[in-house]
């Protein structure tokens, strides 16, 4: 242990793990309760346009994917706002458009050494100290935040309609929820990467709800399962030589489903 | 003593479609007033254009003297949409729910005070839930739900109720027990209530108005009046029966 602490590429994979995991854990609650997930793998998925516009004009892919992430986050919340199109047609158009134009970006930049894989399916080798401290300014706002905003964020989420009536800004909430899933998708980017992001924004939640019909208790383990795989899954990639991302995302899976199945046994209701 | 709800001469259009056409109508203070009509007939529209919730519409609302959807009537109006259950896995007991309308208007640094648990409980009490605090709100029976998002919408101490559809999904005897709590609400707390329901017979036991709306409304007055046929045909149309079953029918076979 102390070993692989000494080894600086381990040591911040190790931090970020652990403050995405309080970002993931609580933010879940949200995407799996308001019907977000598809919305959370397409925005997700815009990234790649933003990583391949930062390759072709020489900006680090971190701020271009960041600014893309957040624009298709507020155009698809916009839609929805409007009745032009729901969450779910929305995210489907810019889901493909962004990828598009990421395909379309690469092509222009004739001959790149980027390591793109590293953003698809994440790469601890990746995350740099600049990574840390990014992540670390990202969760100073978004906790208090949602220590504040909870009631508010929870009203909005159970009755949106009901929420707006009583003289709550339920659009203000619901745009500034979704910039917080763009940066917290895009800062999770170098873990485990475009493709196997959304699963961190909908198993923590998941888990929580198949023990507990509380939200407060919900998105405490909800949290604690976040920690849990992004955590375990780091120090298992390390010991079975496997791709980080990869390993969380299914050692995720493998334990909801391991809980789904010990929910259904007798003996777990006697 | 102004009047809860006021609407002059209203119009409302969806793209080229006219969904309300000039709508005159009034709620009194400590009323029960129900709108009726088939489906698609603008009775939904007809409460989210009292709500604020419809911003385009020509004519004059005033909704307890202010214009819909004012910032002062935040608070002031207790709203219980139709369809009102999300997710029956929402992780909630009936006082969280309570509780959310208590944070709408309070600063983000604020939380719930000693009086504002006493306001939860209370309003639980008010609607016969008190018993049911704890219990998760998805588990509840159609009757108890409705009761607690009644409670939800008491907690804010308004002055005017808008229901939609409050008694879909009930059954009759949970039906019965609703509509005596709107009885009691504007009896003892002296609520105006305005709900809309596409069930004639079930509501007119109760209210003390009711408008036949299809677009237009065809008949506003007191149940115990007799609804002219014409009236009745115009908003749900020649081919309907009515048949007669105890106290809920209150068409008059003279009418007919």
């Amino acid at each position: 242990m102390t070993d692989l602490l000494q080894l600086e590429f381990f040591r911040n994979g190790l931090f970020m793990c652990i403050l995405l995991g309080f970002l993931f854990g609580t933010l879940s609650f949200f995407v799996v309760m308001q019907r977000m997930t598809f919305l959370s793998a397409g925005v997700a998925h815009s990234a790649f346009g933003g990583v391949a516009l930062g390759i072709l004009i020489g900006v680090h892919p971190f701020f271009t994917s960041l600014v893309f992430c957040v624009a298709v986050s507020m155009i698809i919340g916009r839609m929805a706002h409007h009745g032009t199109a729901t969450y779910d047609t929305g995210t489907g158009i810019f889901f493909s458009f962004s990828m598009a134009l990421g395909v379309i970006f690469i092509a222009l930049k004739n001959a790149y050494t980027f390591d793109l894989s590293g953003y698809l399916f994440g790469n601890i080798l990746g995350v740099q100290i600049t990574d840390l401290w990014l992540t670390l300014g990202l969760s100073l706002i978004y906790i208090p935040f949602m220590l504040l905003y909870l009631p508010k964020i929870l009203f909005m989420t159970f009755d949106r309609e009901v929420a707006a009536v009583s003289g709550l800004s339920v659009k203000t909430l619901e745009m500034t929820l979704l910039v917080f899933l763009a940066a917290v998708i895009v800062v999770s980017l170098k873990i485990v990467g475009i493709i196997l992001v959304s699963a961190l924004a909908v198993l923590p939640a998941s888990f929580g709800l198949l023990f507990s019909n509380q939200y407060r208790q919900v998105i405490a383990i909800s949290i604690i399962f976040a920690l849990c795989i992004l955590l375990g899954g780091l120090f298992l990639s390390y010991h079975i030589d496997t791709p980080t991302g990869a390993t969380i995302v299914v050692s995720g899976t493998l334990l909801y489903f391991a809980a789904v199945i010990i929910k259904r046994l007798p003996s777990y209701h006697k | 003593m102004v009047n809860p709800v006021e609407l002059k001469n209203v119009s409302v259009r969806y793209q080229q479609r006219l969904v309300l056409d000039d709508i005159h109508f009034t709620v009194h203070p400590k009323e029960i007033v129900t709108i009726v009509g088939p489906n698609g007939s603008g009775k939904t529209t007809m409460l989210k254009a009292i709500l604020g919730l419809v911003k385009s519409f020509q004519g004059n609302i005033r909704v307890l003297g202010r214009p819909p959807g004012a910032r002062e009537l935040s608070g002031e109006i207790g709203y219980l949409p139709q369809e009102n259950h999300p997710d029956i896995h929402f992780p909630a007991s009936a006082y969280d729910i309570v509780a959310m309308s208590m944070y709408a208007n309070k600063s983000p640094m604020t939380r719930l005070s000693k009086n504002d648990r006493k306001i939860i409980e209370g309003s639980l009490e008010r609607v016969e839930m008190d018993a049911f605090s704890g219990h998760h709100f998805g588990s509840m029976s159609g009757g108890q739900k409705q009761r607690v998002l009644i409670a939800r919408a008491l907690a804010l101490n308004p002055k005017l109720l808008l229901l939609d559809e409050p008694a879909t999904g009930l059954d009759a005897v949970a039906q019965d027990q609703f509509y005596h709590l709107l009885q009691d609400l504007r009896d003892r707390e002296g609520l105006a209530i305005l709900m809309v329901s596409h069930d004639i017979g079930a509501v007119s036991e109760i209210v003390d108005q009711i408008a036949c709306l299809n677009r237009r409304i065809h008949f506003h007055g007191s149940p115990r009046d007799c609804i002219p046929r014409d009236a009745l045909n115009q908003v749900f149309g020649k081919n309907i029966q009515f048949v007669y079953h105890d106290k809920h029918c209150k068409t008059c076979e003279k009418h007919s």
